[in-house]
């Protein structure tokens, strides 16, 4: 499984190559390669280290030995979900903010700027994002009671169930994916999203992409609450 | 007691792991947890850590009830060992125990933590990766990590698991002398020998009942067999000394060879060997055959293996 350093590399890696190619073709439109290059890497370590941080004591088998030091659980969970949310928010600012000069430097070449008050919301639509995505994979981790498991299954929430029920009619502007999207769309009107938006409203968007989160990590924190721990 | 046990029951799906099950560990004793396979030892251990509910009834811990508001107190100053070491495989033995330091929130502890691993013999592999150790080794950090913050009571399940004999000698002493630090052991073992060097109280679990509890040595006296005894005359007296020990409501089993094996109302053994001698039998050999926990264990448990 994915480790945090293979995760911070993999995003390193693919920023690079990002900034490779911005370097010889140019920037593009509407910030596109930021959103190929460190968006869409970031998201998917995003989920990987939201499965990480919770699935670390399945995969190890040390959940027996972490509840034998401190039975809490509710404890180790606020834990877990404050350690997962801080550290993606800290890594995409930080990562965003570091690629912000050297994209910068690199579309100079073509006589290309970066439009900060674009980035920005890119930036913002981004953490908001990744915020979501840590959620969702270290929910499904708990629902499944396995990191690999946890990790598969918040891939196809994400990529197929949730993308399958963003395109049913009516039934579909309730998906997780297009209430996301009508709340980047409304952080960043010019983005490329997976989805197209249900025409909601932002805080009718906000509230089901909560109902959603909740859910989740409900039925994550649930299933961790009453399960033996072998 | 520190730990103990009140009419807990306890299923998975259809198979009963444990029924009425009541006992308790005092202070300052080292307690053996016998059963067969299956019998329900490590679940007893599971439920009373808090790793698992019971159906019924209840456990406590340092007198917190398991769950309740003051249990995490109590967890805190219980160190446990349970079904092998847990261990962060790419962190080193120190970190691990640097980790284990942390949940206990102890401060400064690295001293403690040189002690420990210089008492389990991995002062000298403690920047090693914890998941490049064998079986023996991560059961000695284990045990350490069981016994950072020092714990009132320490449960070790199977401790000894994956050791080698000069392994097993050094972790029974250990063992034994955890009372003298101030804490109370519940160890369960397969190794029944073991049990009976390093513990004074032993409780012995069946099929998830209890079927013995109590000091070592009451249990094993209290086996119902008494004490028996191996006569050895001459081979042509055998018989006229089966018959005065029979008529002395003993019961006499010639055994081959002029051995008779005796058992029954006998305070003192040499009250046979004066019987015999006032009918001109002369004894050869006498000896007394005490009851061991192997065989109360095997009776209790209808021959089952641990």
């Amino acid at each position: 499984m994915p480790t945090p350093r293979w995760c911070l590399i993999a995003v390193g890696v693919c920023a690079l190559v990002g900034m490779a190619v911005v370097w010889r073709w140019g920037l593009g439109s509407d910030l596109v390669a930021f959103d190929v290059a460190i968006g869409f890497p970031l998201a998917i370590a995003s989920i990987a280290f939201g499965a990480w941080v919770f699935g670390v004591e399945y995969g190890q088998n040390t959940l027996r030995r972490t509840l034998t030091a401190d039975p809490r659980r509710l404890r180790l969970f606020v834990t877990k979900l404050t350690v997962a949310l801080t550290l993606v928010a800290l890594a995409t600012v930080v990562i965003y903010l570091v690629a912000l000069p050297l994209y910068g430097i690199a579309a100079d070449r073509h006589g290309e700027a970066v439009a900060i008050n674009d980035y920005r919301d890119l930036v913002l639509g981004s953490l908001i994002s990744n915020l979501v995505y840590v959620i969702v994979g270290g929910a499904l981790v708990l629902i499944t009671g396995s990191m690999a498991g946890g990790v598969t299954a918040a891939l196809i929430f994400l990529f197929v169930v949730d993308t399958v029920l963003g395109v049913v009619p009516k039934a579909g502007d309730y998906s997780l994916g297009v209430a996301l999207t009508d709340i980047l769309i409304a952080i960043r009107p010019t983005g490329d999203g997976l989805f197209a938006g249900s025409g909601h409203s932002t805080p009718e968007a906000v509230a089901i992409l909560a109902a959603w989160l909740v859910g989740l990590a409900g039925l994550g924190w649930l299933r961790l609450w009453r399960s033996d721990v072998k | 007691m520190l730990a103990s046990f009140e009419g807990v029951g306890k299923s998975f799906g259809d198979t009963v792991a444990l029924e009425g099950l009541s006992f308790g560990v005092p202070e300052g004793s080292v307690c053996g947890l016998l059963g067969p396979n299956g019998s329900g030892k490590t679940t007893a251990i599971r439920l009373l850590l808090g790793l698992t509910r019971p159906d019924a009834g209840s456990t406590s811990l340092l007198g917190s009830r398991s769950g309740g508001r003051s249990f995490a107190g109590a967890i805190r100053q219980t160190g446990a060992l349970v079904e092998g070491p847990s261990l962060y495989s790419r962190a080193s033995a120190r970190q691990n125990m640097r980790i284990q330091a942390a949940a206990l929130r102890l401060r400064r502890p690295e001293a403690e933590i040189d002690g420990l691993l210089r008492l389990v013999g991995l002062e000298e592999r403690a920047a090693t990766r914890a998941g490049g150790f064998s079986m023996g080794m991560k059961q000695r950090l284990g045990l350490a990590i069981a016994l950072l913050g020092s714990p009132r009571l320490v449960i070790l399940d199977e401790p000894t698991n994956g050791l080698d004999p000069s392994g097993i000698v050094e972790i029974r002493d250990l063992i034994s002398k955890l009372p003298e630090r101030g804490m109370t052991v519940l160890v369960s073992s397969h190794l029944l020998s073991e049990v009976e060097l390093m513990c004074d109280r032993v409780t012995i679990i069946n099929r998830g009942r209890l079927v013995a509890d109590g000091r070592l040595s009451e249990v094993v006296g209290s086996s119902g067999d008494g004490a028996r005894y191996s006569v050895t005359v001459s081979e042509h007296e055998v018989s006229a000394a089966v018959g005065c020990l029979v008529s002395l409501g003993l019961v006499a089993e010639p055994m081959g060879r002029g051995l008779i094996s005796v058992s029954g109302p006998v305070t003192d053994g040499s009250q046979l060997s004066c019987v015999l001698a006032a009918e001109g039998i002369y004894v050869s050999g006498l000896s007394q055959n005490k009851p061991d926990l192997e065989s109360v264990f095997l009776s209790l448990t209808e021959g089952g293996t641990s």
